[in-house]
C-alpha cells in the first residue's frame, strides 16, 4: 500500500487534511500497543507531508482520479535532492569579479518559511520549479516584513564596512558590528542570512578572519550541506574556501588610500586563484597579470603568479616574482623554498644552499627544506653532509614517498660520481664498494654483481663480500650467496675487524634458508661485536618469528621501531601480533605498512584476517569493491 | 494498581500522582514537594536522604553526596563514610524514600512508576536508570524524556488546537532542549538536542572557581568542609545573583577569612562561556525539525538554572521576545510524569491524547571499509537509526563478512555522529558466529529496535541461515552485570532507612548545626544553647515539650537565616 493509500488518503498538498488523517489513525495504531503498525503510519504522514510541499496542482488532480500515484512519479523527482535545479549553474564555479551571481534559491527559501509561517498550504507556482533567477519581490502582506527591513538596514552596515577597504581589512570593526545582540536573535538571523548570502556573492573579497566570524554564527562549515542548499554549488564551495583558506589570501597588503580599484584587484586575484586550483593555467595567468598592473606589491598575488608561471614552464619569469617577494618580505618562507628550489634547478647550489638555511630558520626540521639542503650539498660536492641531511628527513618524514624518490635520485647522482672516478682509479676498493652499495640501494642487482666480480683484480674486503652475498642473494643465487657471506665473514676475521655487517646479514641470510640455529650464532655475536642497531633488532624479531616466538619477535621489532620508524618493522610487528591474536594492535601496525606498500600479499593477508577474527562487518555496498580483494586474497593462498 | 510519576533530578526530585483527573504532587515527611537528592549516612550509618542530608553536606561532607545523577551509568562509585555507592544504588535510595512518600500519602503499596530522564541521556544512563528503580522495588514501567515531560504538563493546558513550542530544560546537571508539535490530540516530539554534562552545577562551579582562582588557591589543598562551605555559598548566591544582588563570599583559607565581592556583571562574565554553550543545541533542535524560530508558538522554560537572568537573557536575544515563564520551572517535570503515569493506567481522560517520542542520537555499528586497491580501513561509523528518527522504530541494514574464511562476526553497537566509531560511544557488541563449514562471504542484516523508552535491542541476522540471531549482551563498564544487581540488591535491603517519624527533628537538629558551624561569635553561642535546649528535650522523650521545643528552635532558625538573606 502506498503512502497515500495508508493514510486513507488522495494525493493532497493540504497539509492539515493529512495531519488530519494521521492523528485519526493514530489513536488505532497507538505507539505503545503496536510498534510495527506506529512505524508504518508514521513513515507514511512524514512521506505524505514532504510530498505535499512538492506536489503540483496537476499531480493533485490526477491524484484524485488515481489514489495511488506511481513511486517514481516526478513529484518525488526532487524529493531529497532540493538543489537539483541549481545544477545547470553549478558551472559558475568562480564569483566573476563585477558580475553579479543570481540565483533563485536563496529567495526560494525565504519565501517558503514565509509560507510557512503563515500556515498556509504552499501555491505552486510553476517558475518556482522551473529555476526563477529574478529575486521574488517582498509581499506587503508579510509579518516578517519588519525584520526584511531590518536585515535591508544590516545590509547597508556591511556595505558601509566593505566600501571603506581600511574598515573592510579591519577585524575589530567588523568584531564590533557581528557581535551585536540582534544577530543572536534567530528570527532575524533566518530573515537576514538569505540577504547576507546575497550580499557575500556580491562583495566576497574579505579577509579570511571576517569569513571565520561570519561562520561562527551562521555554522556554515558545520552544515555543509545544508549550506548547499542556500547557495549555487560553486559559491558554497568558494564560502568555505574563504574560511577554510590553508594558504591565506591576506589583504592587509594593499596600500591604503589605493589610486586603483582594490575590488578589481581582489576579484582577479580571487578568480586567478580559483582558475589556478582548478588547473586552467593560462586564464589564471592573465587574471593575475591583469591584477598585477594593478598592483605589483602583493606578496600573495606574486605567489600565485609565480606558482602557475612555474606550472607552465616559465621558469625565469617566475624567479623574477618569487625574488621580488623574497627581497619584499623576507619572512615568507614558502616563497624562500620556491626560489631555492628554482636556482638549485638552474645550477646555482650556493645560492639555493643560503635559501634553505633561511627557510629552515623559520621553521626547523621541515622536510622540504632538508630535502632541498641536501640538494644543494650533493651540488657542491659534500655528500657526507648530503646524506646526512637527507636520512635525517627520511626519519622525520618515514612515509614520505617524494622524499624516498629523491633518495634514489641523489644515489643515482652519487652512482655517477663514484663510477666517474672508479674509471680512473679502478683499484680503489672504498669507492668500488661506495658505487656497488649504490647500485644495491638501487636495485640494479646485476650491475651491482658485475662491479664487484670486477673486484678480485684488486682484492677484496669483508664489506664487499657482504655486498656482494646480498646481491647474489637478491638475484636469487642462494648457494652463491651464502659462499659469499662466509668468506666475507672469514676475511673480516683475517683482518682483525670487527665483522658485524659480515655476521649481520649471514645470520639474515641463513634465518632465510631455515638454518635458524646458526643464524641465530651470528646474531648473537653480531649483537656482542655491534652497536646494536635497529637492522639487527628487527632481525632477531624476525629470528624469533620464524622459531614461533612471537612474543620475542613482536618485542625485538618494537625495539627497532624505537630507533627507527621503518613501515617493513611496523609489519613484522604486525604479523607477530596476528599471530600473538592481538589482533587490533596488529591493524594498526599492518596498516602502517600497506600505507607505503599497498599490495603486499602478506601483509594484506594477515590484515584481512584480524579484521575477519575481529569480526567486523562490513557494508554490504562497500563489498561490491571487493571481488577485486578477494580474488587477489585467493591467489595468495596458491602462494 | 496506582503507578506513581517520578521526576529523578540532579538537585531535587519529585514525586507525583494521577488523582481525580489530575496530576498531584506528593508532600514528603516534612510536607515538601521536594526532596533533595542527597544521600548521607548518619553516625548510626542510617541512611538520611532529603533535606537533612543536604543540611549535613555542610557540617558531614565526608558522610553525604549530591548531584551523582551525573554519575549515571559510568563505573564510578562515590564513598560515603566507609560504603561505596554507584550512582544507580545513591539514585535507588532517592527513589526507596519518594516510593515511602507515595506509599503512605496513597495509603497502599506502590510497585510501579514512570521515572524522567534527560532527553540526551543515553543507552546506558537510561539502562542505569531503570536499574535504580529497580534497586528500590519499583518496576519502571516507562522512562520519560524530561523535556517531553515538561511538554505534557504544559500541552495539557493549552487551549489552542495546533500549535509548536520549545522546552528549554536546563536542570541542575543536564541540558535539553525538545521541539514539540501538538495537533488533534498528538503530541509529537520533532526533534531533541543538549548536552548531557552542562547544568546548574557548572555555574555554581564558576562562581568557586572564580573565587579559588582570585586567591590563588588549589581546590585539592582546601579541606571537604571549606569547599563544601564555598560552594553552599555560591548555589545560594546564584539566587541572589539573579535579583541583581552582589554577593559575598567567605572561606577560611591557610587560616585567614578570606573575602570575595562578585557582582552580577562579574557573574554574567563568568558564565559566559557556558551560557554560549547552550546555543548550538538550540539551533540544532530547529534545524533537525526543520522549523524556523519565527514557528516556535511558545518558549517553556523548564528546570531551576533557567531562571537565571543570563540564561534567560540569552534566549530573548535568540528569539527576539520573552520565553513563556508560567510553569513552575522545578515542579513541572514531575508534573508530567504523573500525567505520563495516568496515560499508563490508560485513564478516561486520555483516550484521544496520543505522545510519540524521537531517539536524541543516532545508532549505528562499526565497520571496515574495503577499498578497491584491496586495501581495509576499519573503524568507520555507519548509522543505522538517524538521531531525531521518531520511535518505536526498527531499521534493518546489510553488511557482509571480510573474506570467505571470517567465521564469526562482531557486531559493535555505537552512539553518536561522529564518522569514526571510536569517537561515538560504545554501548556494547554482540558476537556471530557461523556454523563450521558454511566458509564463503556472508551476509547479515542487523536490526536496531529502539523502543518508546529510549532503550535499544540489537538482532543479528545471517542471510541464509535461518537460526542465527540474538539480542544484545550488555557488556559495558556502565551497565552492570546481573550477579552484581543481585549482590547491590542485597546490599541496600540491608541498609536502615531513618525512621520516617522523626524526619523533621533530625532535620532541625541538622539545620541548627550547619548554622552553628557558618556563624561566629554571639549568633553562634545563642544556635549552640538552643540546640543543647533542643536535645535535651529529645532525649527526655515528652512528645508535648519536643513539640513546643522543636517549634522555638525553627522559629529561631528562621529567624538567623531570614537575616542572612
Amino acid at each position: 500500500m502506498g503512502v497515500w493509500g495508508i493514510l486513507g488518503l488522495a494525493p493532497t498538498a493540504d497539509t492539515r487534511a493529512i495531519k488530519r488523517a494521521y492523528a485519526a489513525l493514530l489513536k488505532q495504531v497507538h505507539p505503545e500497543d503496536d510498534p510495527e503498525g506506529f512505524q508504518r503510519l508514521r513513515e507514511a504522514y512524514g512521506e505524505a507531508l514532504e510530498l505535499a510541499k512538492t506536489l503540483t496542482p496537476e499531480e493533485v488532480a490526477r491524484g484524485q482520479s488515481d489514489a495511488s500515484p506511481a513511486p517514481d512519479s516526478p513529484g518525488l523527482g526532487g524529493f531529497g535532492r532540493p538543489n537539483e535545479e541549481a545544477g545547470p549553474r553549478a558551472q559558475a564555479a568562480e564569483p566573476s569579479p563585477g558580475a553579479l551571481p543570481v540565483w533563485g534559491q536563496a529567495n526560494r527559501l525565504a519565501r517558503r518559511r514565509r509560507e510557512e509561517t503563515v500556515g498556509q498550504p504552499p501555491h505552486p507556482q510553476p517558475e518556482a520549479s522551473a529555476g526563477d533567477r529574478t529575486p521574488i519581490p517582498a509581499l506587503p502582506e508579510q509579518p516578517a516584513a519588519g525584520e526584511e527591513r531590518e536585515a535591508e538596514v544590516w545590509i547597508g552596515r556591511f556595505e558601509q564596512l566593505y566600501g571603506n577597504y581600511t574598515l573592510r581589512i579591519q577585524t575589530e570593526a567588523w568584531r564590533e558590528l557581528l557581535e551585536q545582540e540582534r544577530l543572536q536573535q534567530l528570527a532575524f538571523k533566518q530573515a537576514f542570512q538569505p540577504r547576507l548570502l546575497v550580499f557575500l556573492a556580491e562583495h566576497p573579497y574579505l579577509p579570511r578572519a571576517v569569513w571565520r566570524m561570519l561562520d561562527r554564527i551562521f555554522y556554515w562549515t558545520d552544515d555543509e550541506i545544508g549550506l548547499a542548499r542556500l547557495v549555487p554549488p560553486g559559491f558554497a564551495a568558494f564560502m568555505l574556501d574563504s574560511i577554510r583558506q590553508a594558504s591565506e589570501l591576506r589583504f592587509d597588503y594593499l596600500p591604503k588610500g589605493a589610486d586603483f580599484d582594490q575590488d578589481e584587484f581582489l576579484g582577479l586575484r580571487s578568480r586567478g586563484a580559483a582558475r589556478l586550483r582548478s588547473g586552467s593555467l593560462e586564464e589564471a595567468l592573465e587574471d593575475f597579470d591583469a591584477a598585477f598592473r594593478l598592483f605589483a606589491g602583493d606578496p600573495d598575488l606574486l605567489r600565485l603568479r609565480a606558482t602557475a608561471l612555474h606550472l607552465m614552464g616559465d621558469d625565469e619569469k617566475a624567479e623574477i616574482d618569487w625574488a621580488s617577494l623574497v627581497g619584499r618580505y623576507p619572512q615568507e618562507r614558502d616563497a624562500l623554498m620556491r626560489l631555492a628550489d628554482l636556482m638549485l634547478e638552474s645550477d646555482r647550489a650556493s645560492d639555493a644552499l643560503r635559501l634553505y638555511q633561511r627557510a629552515l630558520d623559520l621553521l626547523p626540521n621541515d622536510p622540504h627544506a632538508l630535502l632541498g639542503l641536501a640538494r644543494c650539498y650533493r651540488e657542491l660536492e659534500r655528500f657526507a653532509e648530503s646524506f646526512q641531511v637527507c636520512e635525517l628527513a627520511l626519519l622525520l618524514e618515514p612515509s614520505d614517498i617524494e622524499l624516498r624518490i629523491r633518495l634514489l635520485e641523489l644515489l643515482e647522482q652519487d652512482l655517477e660520481r663514484q663510477l666517474v672516478v672508479l674509471k680512473r682509479y679502478p683499484g680503489d676498493k672504498e669507492t668500488r664498494a661506495a658505487a656497488a652499495e649504490c647500485l644495491f640501494e638501487l636495485e640494479r642487482y646485476a650491475e651491482c654483481e658485475r662491479l664487484l666480480t670486477e673486484a678480485p683484480l684488486y682484492g677484496w674486503t669483508s664489506a664487499m663480500k657482504t655486498l656482494l652475498g646480498r646481491t647474489l642473494w637478491k638475484l636469487g643465487r642462494r648457494e652463491e650467496a651464502g659462499t659469499g657471506f662466509n668468506e666475507a665473514v672469514a676475511l673480516a676475521e683475517a683482518a682483525g675487524q670487527s665483522g658485524y655487517e659480515a655476521r649481520l646479514h649471514r645470520g639474515m641470510y641463513r634465518m632465510e634458508i631455515g638454518q635458524t640455529e646458526s643464524a641465530e650464532e651470528d646474531l648473537r655475536l653480531a649483537a656482542a661485536l655491534g652497536p646494536g642497531s635497529p637492522q639487527l633488532a628487527a632481525a632477531w624479531g624476525r629470528c624469533a618469528f620464524e622459531s614461533g616466538r612471537f612474543e620475542e619477535s613482536a618485542a625485538w621489532y618494537g625495539r627497532a621501531l624505537q630507533s627507527k620508524p621503518d613501515s617493513a618493522y611496523y609489519a613484522g610487528r604486525g604479523r607477530a601480533l596476528h599471530k600473538l591474536e592481538r589482533y587490533a594492535e596488529a591493524i594498526e601496525d599492518l596498516e602502517r605498512r600497506l600505507s607505503v606498500e599497498p599490495d603486499s600479499q602478506v601483509i594484506l593477508q594477515a590484515h584481512g584476517d584480524c579484521l575477519a577474527k575481529l569480526g567486523r562487518p562490513l557494508p554490504a555496498s562497500s563489498r561490491l569493491e571487493l571481488p577485486h580483494s578477494r580474488g587477489r586474497s585467493g591467489e595468495s593462498k596458491e602462494e | 494498581m496506582t503507578i506513581i510519576g517520578i521526576d529523578l533530578g540532579t538537585t531535587n526530585s519529585a514525586v507525583s500522582v494521577w488523582k481525580n483527573g489530575q496530576a498531584v504532587l506528593i508532600p514528603n515527611a516534612l510536607g515538601d514537594k521536594l526532596t533533595p537528592s542527597v544521600v548521607g549516612v548518619d553516625d548510626n550509618g542510617d541512611i538520611l536522604i532529603g533535606r537533612i542530608a543536604r543540611e549535613r553536606l555542610l557540617t558531614h561532607p565526608l558522610l553525604t553526596t549530591a548531584a551523582f545523577k551525573r554519575h549515571m551509568g559510568t563505573p564510578r562509585e562515590i564513598r560515603l563514610g566507609d560504603r561505596r555507592f554507584r550512582a544507580e544504588e545513591l539514585s535507588a535510595l532517592v527513589l526507596r524514600a519518594l516510593k515511602a512518600d507515595a506509599e503512605s500519602f496513597l495509603g497502599e503499596p506502590v510497585t510501579e512508576a514512570v521515572i524522567s530522564v534527560p532527553a540526551y541521556f543515553n543507552d546506558t544512563q537510561r539502562k542505569a536508570t531503570r536499574m535504580a528503580g529497580e534497586l528500590a522495588g519499583l518496576t519502571v514501567e516507562r522512562l520519560l524524556n524530561e523535556p517531553t515531560a515538561a511538554a505534557i504538563a504544559y500541552g495539557l493546558h493549552q487551549q489552542k488546537p495546533e500549535t509548536q513550542f520549545l522546552v528549554f530544560d536546563l536542570g541542575g546537571g543536564t541540558f535539553d532542549v525538545s521541539i514539540l508539535e501538538l495537533f488533534d490530540g498528538v503530541m509529537e516530539v520533532k526533534s531533541v538536542a543538549g548536552d548531557n554534562y552542562l547544568g546548574g552545577e557548572d555555574f555554581t562551579d564558576a562562581i568557586v572557581d572564580h573565587y579559588l582562582s582570585s586567591f590563588n588557591v588549589q581546590a585539592s589543598s582546601l579541606e571537604r568542609k571549606t569547599l563544601a562551605f564555598l560552594r553552599d555559598q555560591a548555589e545560594m548566591g546564584k539566587r541572589l545573583l539573579s535579583r541583581d544582588q552582589p554577593i559575598h563570599l567567605r572561606a577560611g583559607i591557610s587560616g585567614e577569612m578570606k573575602e570575595l565581592r562578585i557582582d552580577r556583571e562579574r557573574f554574567e562574565k563568568l558564565v559566559q562561556p557556558l551560557v554560549e554553550r547552550l546555543r548550538r543545541p538550540i539551533e540544532r533542535a530547529l534545524l533537525d525539525a526543520s522549523i524556523d524560530a519565527s514557528a516556535v508558538d511558545e518558549i517553556v522554560m523548564v528546570g531551576g538554572a533557567s531562571r537565571m537572568p543570563a540564561v534567560y537573557g540569552m534566549l530573548s536575544r535568540m528569539f527576539g521576545r520573552l520565553p513563556a515563564a508560567h510553569i513552575d520551572p522545578d515542579e513541572t517535570v514531575a508534573v508530567g510524569a504523573g500525567v505520563q503515569a495516568g496515560m499508563k493506567e490508560r485513564s478516561e481522560e486520555f483516550q484521544d491524547v496520543v505522545m510519540t517520542d524521537v531517539c536524541p542520537y543516532t545508532l549505528g555499528t562499526e565497520v571496515a571499509m574495503a577499498y578497491a586497491t584491496g586495501e581495509y580501513e576499519s573503524g568507520h561509523f555507519s548509522p543505522i537509526i538517524d538521531r531525531n528518527t521518531f520511535v518505536p522504530v526498527s531499521r534493518v541494514k546489510r553488511f557482509s563478512t571480510v573474506n570467505e574464511e571470517q567465521t564469526r562476526i562482531i557486531v559493535k553497537i555505537y552512539q553518536g555522529e561522529n564518522r569514526l566509531a571510536a569517537n561515538n560511544l560504545l554501548l556494547g557488541e554482540l558476537e556471530v558466529e557461523f556454523p563450521p563449514g558454511t566458509a564463503g562471504i556472508r551476509d547479515i542484516d542487523i536490526r536496531y529496535t529502539y523502543d518508546i523508552n529510549g532503550i535499544l535491542e540489537v538482532e543479528v541476522k545471517t542471510v541464509g541461515l535461518d537460526d542465527v540471531h540474538r539480542v544484545v549482551i550488555e557488556e559495558n563498564p556502565g551497565v552492570m552485570s546481573r550477579e552484581e544487581i543481585e549482590r547491590r540488591l542485597a546490599q541496600l535491603s540491608a541498609l536502615k532507612m531513618h525512621p520516617r517519624d522523626q524526619e523533621k527533628n533530625r532535620l532541625l537538629l541538622a539545620r541548627g548545626d550547619r548554622l552553628y558551624e557558618e556563624r561566629l561569635g554571639d549568633e553562634r553561642e545563642w544556635i549552640g544553647l538552643a540546640l543543647q535546649r533542643f536535645e535535651a528535650a529529645l532525649h527526655r522523650q515528652d512528645e508535648q515539650e519536643i513539640r513546643e521545643e522543636a517549634e522555638r528552635l525553627e522559629q529561631l532558625l528562621d529567624q538567623f537565616e531570614r537575616n542572612r538573606r
